[in-house]
C-alpha cells in the first residue's frame, strides 16, 4: 500500500537523528517537548536516587519515565516524514499515555500510604489494558494514514477516541476519589494539607497533559496540545512545595531550589515565543500560579529559617548555661572538699583525745565520766564516717578518685573484715558468719582499700538493719563466667520494690531507717556502688519483701 | 506478593509482545490503509473538505 503512493508531492524534510527536520513548525515545538521531558527526567531520577525505598518516589520515576518517553516519542511524530515508522510510534504511544495515569495513581497510593493499590486494583488495572493488547495493532487503534494533505497525521480509531480517555477519567475519578477518601480518615488529619496540595497537582498535570490531546483528537488541531506538556512543571511545583512545606522524601531545600529554577526558566522564556499568541496566554497564567507557590515556598522557608535562627539561638544559650552549671557544680564538689578536709582535722583530733581519755592516758576515769567519753568518741567516728562519704561522693563526681589496682584474694579480704566486724554485731546481740565455696584462690584485680572499705559498708549496714538473727558473709565464684561473688545475707528489716529500686542513689536509706534507730547519711551504697563499677563490678539488691531480710551481693570479676 | 508479582510480569509480557506485533504490522508488513484523494478507497471521501490537498 505504502509503495503505491508517491511521498514526493509532498516538500518533506528528512529527519536527522530521529527529532530534527524543517518538518516541525517553529522552534516552540522543540522547547514544549524536550524541556519538560529533560525537567521531568532529571527531577524524578534525583528525587529516586535520594528516597529509593520510599514507594511515591518510585511511582514518580516510572511517571516521569513514562512522560519523557510519551514527549520524546511524540517530537518523532512531528518531525519524522516516515509513514510507517509515524503508524507505529502513534499506535505504540497509546501505551505511554495510559502509563503516565497509572504512575500517577501509583504516586498518589505511594505518597499516602506508603504502598501501592492491592492485589485487585492492580488486576484492575491489567484487566483495563486488554484492549490495547488486543487490538492495538489494528485499525480500532489507527484507522489509517491520512494522506488527503501533507500534514503526516493517522487518523485515530475509537481506541483512541473513546477508549483510552474514558479510561483515562476513570485513573483521574480513582486518584480523586481514593485522595477524598483518605484525607477524611481521622489518622489522616494532621496531613491533610500535604495530601490536598500533592492530590490537586496531580490531577492538575494529569488535565493538562490531556486536555490538549484529547481537544487535538476532537479537533484534529495539535497545535494547542503541545501546551499541555507545561502540566509536568505544574507538577514539579507542587511535588517541590510538598518536599520543602511537609519534608517529603526528606530531601534538602536544594532540590526544591533546582525544581524551581527549571520550572521558572520553562515558563518565563516562553514569554518570548512569538508564534503562537495562546501559548503566551496559558503561559501567563501557569506563571501567575506559579508566583503563588513560589510566595508560600519563599515564605515558608523563610518560616524555616527563623524558626532555625530561633534554635540556634536558643541551643547557645543552653550551651552557655550548661558550662555555667558544670563550672558551679565543680565549685560545688571543690567547697565539698575543702570543707570536709577541714572538718576532718578537728574530728581525727576530738577522735584520738576521747581514745586516750578512755584508755586513761590522763589519769583513771570514774565511771560517771566513762559513758560521756564514750560518746563523745563513737560520735566522732560517726562524724569521720559522714565526712568521708561526702569526700568520696566529691571525688566521684569530680572524676578524682584513683584507684590503685592489684591483685590479691578478695575471699582472704571478707574473711578478715568479718573477723573484725565481729564483736560488734555480737555486742547487738548478733551472730556474722563466714562462709566461702570457691575452688580457685578467688584473685582479683582491684582497689584493696577500696574493696575493703565496700565489703565494711556491706557489711555495717546489715548489722545495723538487723536487730535479732544472723548475718552471714558468703563467697562463692562461678568459673565459666569468670566471676566472683560475696553475699551479704541478714535477717533484718528487708526492702519493698519501691526501695529496691532507689537503694543505690544519692541520699536514699532504707525505710525502716528510722524505726530501726539507724543512723547515716544515705551515701555509703552510692559510693560502694559507684566504687564496684569503677573496678569493673557491680553491686546488687534483693530482699523478698519488708521483714524478710536482704541479700546484696557484690560481684567482681576473677583473674585466672 | 507472589501473584502481585506473577500479575506484573505477564502484564509485561504482554506488553512487549504488543508492541512487537504492532512494529510487525506497521514497520514490516506496512498493513495499515492510506487515505488518498480522489482515486484512493471508497471511505477516503469522508475526509474531504474545502482545503484537501489532493495527490494525482
Amino acid at each position: 500500500m505504502l509503495n503505491n503512493i508517491d511521498t514526493t508531492i509532498c516538500e518533506w524534510d528528512e529527519a536527522q537523528f530521529l527529532f530534527f527536520s524543517d518538518n516541525i513548525w517553529g522552534d516552540f515545538i522543540y522547547y514544549s517537548h524536550l524541556l519538560p521531558a529533560v525537567s521531568a527526567l532529571v527531577v524524578t531520577l534525583f528525587v529516586y536516587f535520594n528516597a529509593r525505598s520510599n514507594k511515591a518516589a518510585q511511582a514518580l520515576l516510572v511517571t516521569g519515565i513514562s512522560f519523557a518517553t510519551w514527549t520524546f516519542m511524540d517530537l518523532f511524530l512531528w518531525s519524522s516524514e516516515k509513514i510507517d515508522w509515524i503508524m507505529f510510534t502513534w499506535s505504540s504511544l497509546i501505551y505511554f499515555e495510559l502509563f503516565v495515569y497509572v504512575g500517577s495513581l501509583y504516586f498518589i497510593y505511594g505518597y499516602i500510604r506508603n504502598k501501592f493499590p492491592n492485589f485487585l486494583g492492580e488486576l484492575a488495572i491489567v484487566l483495563s489494558f486488554i484492549p490495547l493488547f488486543l487490538f492495538g495493532h489494528t485499525s480500532l487503534n489507527l484507522t489509517g494514514f491520512d494522506f488527503t494533505n501533507c500534514w503526516r497525521e493517522a487518523i485515530e480509531g475509537p481506541l483512541w477516541q473513546n477508549y483510552i480517555y474514558y479510561l483515562e477519567a476513570i485513573f483521574a475519578g480513582w486518584i480523586f476519589t481514593f485522595a477524598l477518601i483518605e484525607t477524611r480518615k481521622p489518622e489522616n488529619a494532621k496531613r491533610r494539607r500535604e495530601f490536598i496540595i500533592v492530590t490537586l497537582g496531580t490531577l492538575l498535570f494529569l488535565f493538562s497533559f490531556s486536555i490538549g490531546n484529547i481537544l487535538g483528537s476532537v479537533e484534529t488541531d495539535w497545535e494547542i496540545g503541545q501546551i499541555g506538556l507545561f502540566g509536568m512543571p505544574i507538577l514539579l511545583m507542587f511535588v517541590g512545595y510538598a518536599i520543602v512545606r511537609f519534608e517529603s522524601f526528606k530531601l534538602k531545600v536544594l532540590t526544591a531550589e533546582a525544581l524551581f529554577t527549571t520550572a521558572f526558566i520553562l515558563l518565563f522564556s516562553l514569554l518570548f515565543v512569538r508564534t503562537i499568541e495562546n501559548a503566551q496566554l496559558i503561559a501567563l497564567g501557569t506563571l501567575f500560579i506559579f508566583s503563588i507557590i513560589g510566595f508560600l515556598l519563599v515564605r515558608n522557608i523563610k518560616r524555616e529559617v527563623q524558626q532555625k535562627e530561633q534554635i540556634e539561638k536558643l541551643a547557645h544559650k543552653l550551651e552557655r548555661a550548661n558550662t555555667k552549671l558544670q563550672q558551679m557544680d565543680k565549685l560545688k564538689s571543690e567547697f565539698v572538699s575543702i570543707a570536709s578536709h577541714q572538718l576532718r582535722s578537728p574530728i581525727t583530733a576530738i577522735s584520738g583525745y576521747a581514745s586516750l581519755l578512755r584508755e586513761g592516758s590522763y589519769g583513771e576515769l570514774t565511771n560517771k565520766m566513762r559513758e560521756p567519753i564514750e560518746r563523745i568518741e563513737q560520735s566522732a567516728r560517726m562524724m569521720a564516717v559522714s565526712i568521708e562519704d561526702y569526700l568520696n561522693v566529691s571525688r566521684i563526681e569530680a572524676g578524682n578518685m584513683k584507684y590503685n589496682l592489684t591483685d590479691f584474694s578478695l575471699a582472704d579480704q571478707a574473711e578478715h573484715i568479718s573477723d573484725d566486724l565481729r564483736p560488734e554485731a555480737l555486742k547487738r546481740g548478733l551472730v556474722l558468719l563466714f562462709r566461702k565455696r570457691i575452688e580457685s584462690k578467688g584473685i582479683v584485680n582491684a582497689d584493696t582499700g577500696k574493696v575493703q572499705q565496700i565489703i565494711h559498708n556491706l557489711i555495717n549496714n546489715a548489722i545495723k538493719y538487723t536487730q535479732k538473727g544472723a548475718i552471714t558473709v558468703y563467697v562463692h565464684e562461678n568459673l565459666d563466667t569468670k566471676k566472683i561473688y560475696i553475699d551479704f545475707l541478714d535477717t533484718g528489716v528487708g526492702m519493698n520494690t519501691e526501695t529496691l529500686h532507689s537503694i543505690f542513689q544519692k541520699f536514699e536509706r532504707g525505710d525502716k531507717a528510722n524505726t530501726v534507730n539507724v543512723t547515716g547519711t544515705g551515701l555509703g551504697l552510692y559510693v560502694a556502688q559507684k566504687m564496684a563499677e569503677a573496678m569493673h563490678g557491680t553491686i546488687t539488691a534483693h530482699s523478698e519483701g519488708e521483714g524478710q531480710g536482704s541479700r546484696f551481693t557484690l560481684e567482681l570479676p576473677l583473674v585466672m | 506478593m507472589i501473584k502481585v508479582i506473577i500479575l506484573r510480569i505477564v502484564f509485561a509480557v504482554c506488553l512487549i509482545l504488543s508492541l512487537f506485533i504492532i512494529y510487525y504490522s506497521n514497520v514490516v508488513l506496512q498493513d495499515f490503509e492510506i487515505f488518498t484523494n480522489p482515486d484512493g478507497p471508497d471511505t477516503s471521501d469522508y475526509f474531504l473538505t474545502e482545503d484537501t490537498e489532493y495527490v494525482e
